[in-house]
C-alpha cells in the first residue's frame, strides 16, 4: 500500500482509498485527488484493500470490481465488518455489464459507474457532493 | 443463432410435445381402425359368400312347382303329404349344419313390403319343441303358419334381390336365441320367376368370436406402437434438450468472453479518454493551440472506440435475443435534460438549429434508463451527423394515455429507398454516407430497435433521400408492458 499524505497545513485532509489494479487508472486518481488536497491511499488488490479498511478510517472508497485475490463484490461484502462500514463506496468498473452495476449497488455501493460511460469529472462531482 | 434457439425451445416445449403425442395417437388409432375395419370386412365378405353358397345349394332341393302349389293352398296345405315332404326337407337342411337354426320358405305378395310364409322347418313338430319360449303352451308367435304375412319393411335384402339371386342380410339379428344372419335363395319356376325364397337363419357366434379375436392383436399393436412412439419422442426430446443446453452454455461462454474482452478494452480506453480530457481541461498544464487541436482529434477517435466497446455486449445480446431490460422509475425531465446537454454542443459545432419541444411536466415513468437514453441519444446524434451544416433537427416529445411519443426529425441526407429495409440491421450504414467522412459503427439502430421493443415500444421512420428523415419512438411508461424476450 502506498500512502500519499500531503504535508499538514493545519486543515484536516479528506482520506480516500483508491482500489484499482490498473496502474494508469490509479495514477490518474492520485493526480486528481492530490490536486484536490486529499490524502490518497492506493491498493491494487482486494485483500490489500480490506487490510487498509480494517486498519484506518477513510472518508470515501473508490473501488474497481475486477481485482486480484478478492474482487470488488467481495470487498463490498466484507467492508461492513470493518471500521469503514459506513464509509461511502464509489464503484468504478471496467465492466460493461449493467447487471454488475446493479449488483454493486445492491451490495451497498453509494454509486456505481462504468468507466466507459463516465468521466473523472462525474465521479468527483458525485464524491464531493457526498463527503 | 437466435432462430436456432427459438427452434430448439419450440420443439421441447411441453405444450407442443403433448400436442405431437396427441396427434400421433389419433393418427395411429385412425390407421388401426381402418385396418381393423378392412380385416373385419374381409371376414364378413367370406362369411356372406359361404352363406350364399349354402343357401343356394339348399334351394336346389326344392321343386318350385310344389312351393307354388303350397303357396296357393295357404293354411289348407297343413297336413298334406306335399307339406310334410317339404317340411322334412327343411328339417334335413337344418340338421345338416349345426349353425343353421331356422329354415323356412317365403313367397311374394302383391305388396312389396309383405311376404307370406309357405312352409317352415318347425311347422310340424311335437308340442314341446314348438314351445319356443318354454312357457308350456304353443303361442301364436312360436309358429309361423302357412299364409301368415310377414312385414319385410326392415329387411332390405328380401325387398331388393332375394327373389332374383342368393342374398345375405346386411345386418345381424340379435334375439333371445342368439345372433343370427339370414341368407336367402330364390326357388325358380321354369319360366325364371321365383315361386319362393328359401331362408336360413344361421347362428354366427363363431364369426363374432373370430372378429373379436382379430381385435385383440390390433389393440396390442396400437399399444406397442404408442409405446415405441413415446419412447422415441422421449429420446428425441432428451437429445434436443441436451443440445439446447450445449447451445445455451456456448451462449453463456460467448457472453462471458465478450464481457471479458470488453472489460479488458474498456479500462484502458477509458484511461486514455480520461487523460485526454484532463489534458484538454488544463489539469496537466497549459497546452498550445496546436497541441489542443491534435488532442481533440485523439479525443473524438477515443470516444468512438469507447462507444464501440460499450456496445459489443449489447450487440451480442441482441443477436442472442437476450437483451435484459431493467426498468426503473425515471425523472423524464432530468433524463431529457441530460441528453440535450450532450447533444447541444454537437449541434452548435455543426451550426445546426436544434429545436426541442417537450412537455412542461412528465408523468411517472418506468423505463430502462441506459437503453432508453442510448436509443434517443443515438437518434439525435445520428440526426446531427447526417444533416449538413446549418440544417435543422427537431426533437418532439409528447405523452398521451401512458405512452411517450418521441420524434426526431432532420432535414439532412435522408436514407435511400433501397437501404430503408436494412436500416435496423447490424452494421448498417446508408449507402449515401458510407464513404463519407461521418463516423459511426452501424450498431446504434440495431440495438435501439431491440431496446425499444424489449420495453414494449415501437420504433419506425419516414425518410426521403435529399430531404431528411424522421424517426418515431413510442414507449409505454407503465411497468407492466415489458415484453419478455
Amino acid at each position: 500500500m502506498t500512502s500519499v499524505t500531503l504535508e499538514s497545513t493545519g486543515t484536516k485532509h479528506k482520506k480516500i482509498l483508491v482500489v484499482d489494479d490498473l496502474k494508469v487508472m490509479a495514477d490518474l486518481w492520485k493526480t486528481k485527488f492530490m490536486q484536490m488536497d486529499f490524502d490518497v491511499d492506493m491498493t491494487s488488490d482486494g485483500e490489500e484493500a480490506l487490510h487498509a479498511l480494517q486498519s484506518k478510517h477513510f472518508d470515501a472508497v473508490l473501488l474497481d470490481l475486477f481485482l486480484p485475490k478478492k474482487n470488488g463484490f467481495e470487498v463490498l461484502e466484507e467492508k461492513v465488518k470493518t471500521q469503514n462500514s459506513a464509509t461511502p463506496t464509489f464503484v468504478i468498473t471496467g465492466s460493461i455489464k449493467p447487471e454488475d452495476v446493479t449488483r454493486a449497488k445492491k451490495l451497498g455501493a453509494k454509486a456505481a459507474f462504468m468507466k466507459y460511460q463516465t468521466s473523472p469529472k462525474e465521479v468527483i462531482s458525485a464524491l464531493t457532493s457526498t463527503i | 443463432m437466435r432462430k436456432i434457439l427459438k427452434k430448439f425451445s419450440g420443439l421441447v416445449s411441453d405444450h407442443e410435445h403433448t400436442l405431437f403425442i396427441f396427434l400421433g395417437t389419433i393418427f395411429i388409432a385412425g390407421v388401426t381402425y381402418l385396418l381393423l375395419n378392412y380385416t373385419q370386412g374381409l371376414l364378413r365378405q367370406r362369411l356372406n359368400e359361404r352363406l350364399r353358397a349354402i343357401v343356394a345349394t339348399a334351394a336346389l332341393q326344392f321343386d318350385a312347382n310344389e312351393i307354388k302349389a303350397l303357396h296357393e293352398q295357404g293354411i289348407d296345405a297343413v297336413g298334406t303329404d306335399l307339406y310334410r315332404k317339404n317340411v322334412f326337407r327343411l328339417q334335413s337342411i337344418r340338421e345338416a349344419n349345426s349353425d343353421i337354426r331356422y329354415a323356412y320358405i317365403f313367397a311374394r305378395t302383391d305388396d312389396v313390403n309383405t311376404v307370406v310364409y309357405v312352409v317352415d322347418a318347425d311347422a310340424i313338430s311335437i308340442v314341446p319343441v314348438m314351445d319356443f319360449n318354454k312357457d308350456g303352451k304353443i303361442d301364436s308367435e312360436d309358429v309361423s303358419e302357412p299364409g301368415e304375412e310377414y312385414d319385410i319393411t326392415d329387411v332390405p335384402a328380401l325387398q331388393d334381390g332375394a327373389f332374383d339371386e342368393p342374398t345375405v342380410d346386411e345386418e345381424m339379428t340379435i334375439d333371445t336365441w342368439g345372433t343370427f344372419l339370414s341368407a336367402y335363395a330364390p326357388i325358380f319356376l321354369p319360366d325364371g320367376t321365383a315361386a319362393g325364397v328359401l331362408t336360413i337363419d344361421v347362428e354366427v357366434s363363431d364369426y363374432i368370436r373370430i372378429v373379436g379375436a382379430t381385435f385383440t392383436p390390433f389393440i396390442l399393436f396400437i399399444v406397442s406402437l404408442l409405446l415405441v412412439i413415446l419412447t422415441l419422442v422421449h429420446i428425441t426430446v432428451r437429445i434436443w434438450k441436451k443440445r439446447l443446453e450445449i447451445v445455451k452454455e456456448l451462449d453463456r461462454q460467448k457472453d462471458e468472453l465478450l464481457g471479458l474482452v470488453s472489460h479488458q478494452l474498456a479500462a484502458p480506453v477509458s484511461a486514455i479518454r480520461w487523460y485526454v480530457e484532463m489534458m484538454l481541461d488544463g489539469d496537466l498544464g497549459a497546452l498550445t493551440n496546436e497541441q489542443k487541436t491534435q488532442l481533440e482529434t485523439v479525443q473524438a477517435s477515443t470516444q468512438n472506440l469507447n462507444d464501440l466497446v460499450g456496445m459489443i455486449l449489447d450487440v451480442s445480446r441482441v443477436q442472442l435475443g437476450r437483451i435484459r431490460v431493467e426498468k426503473q422509475e425515471l425523472d423524464l425531465s432530468q433524463f431529457f435534460k441530460e441528453i440535450i446537454d450532450v447533444v447541444d454542443p454537437k449541434a452548435i459545432e455543426k451550426k445546426i438549429e436544434f429545436v426541442k419541444s417537450l412537455p412542461s411536466t412528465f408523468p411517472k415513468a418506468m423505463l430502462d434508463k441506459r437503453y432508453t437514453r442510448m436509443t434517443i441519444e443515438n437518434l439525435l446524434t445520428n440526426a446531427i451527423k447526417y444533416t449538413p451544416e446549418k440544417g435543422k433537427v427537431n426533437l418532439s416529445v409528447t405523452v398521451s394515455d401512458g405512452t411517450m411519443h418521441v420524434s426526431v426529425k432532420d432535414n439532412g441526407y435522408g436514407i435511400p429507398a433501397a437501404d430503408q429495409k436494412n436500416i435496423f440491421g447490424k452494421m448498417f450504414r446508408a449507402s449515401n454516407v458510407r464513404n463519407g467522412s461521418i463516423d459511426g459503427n452501424g450498431f446504434g439502430l440495431f440495438v435501439a430497435k431491440s431496446a425499444v421493443e424489449s420495453q414494449g415500444g415501437k420504433i419506425w421512420f419516414e425518410s426521403t433521400e435529399g430531404k431528411g428523415t424522421t424517426f418515431y419512438v413510442t414507449l409505454p411508461l407503465d411497468s407492466n408492458s415489458s415484453k419478455s424476450s
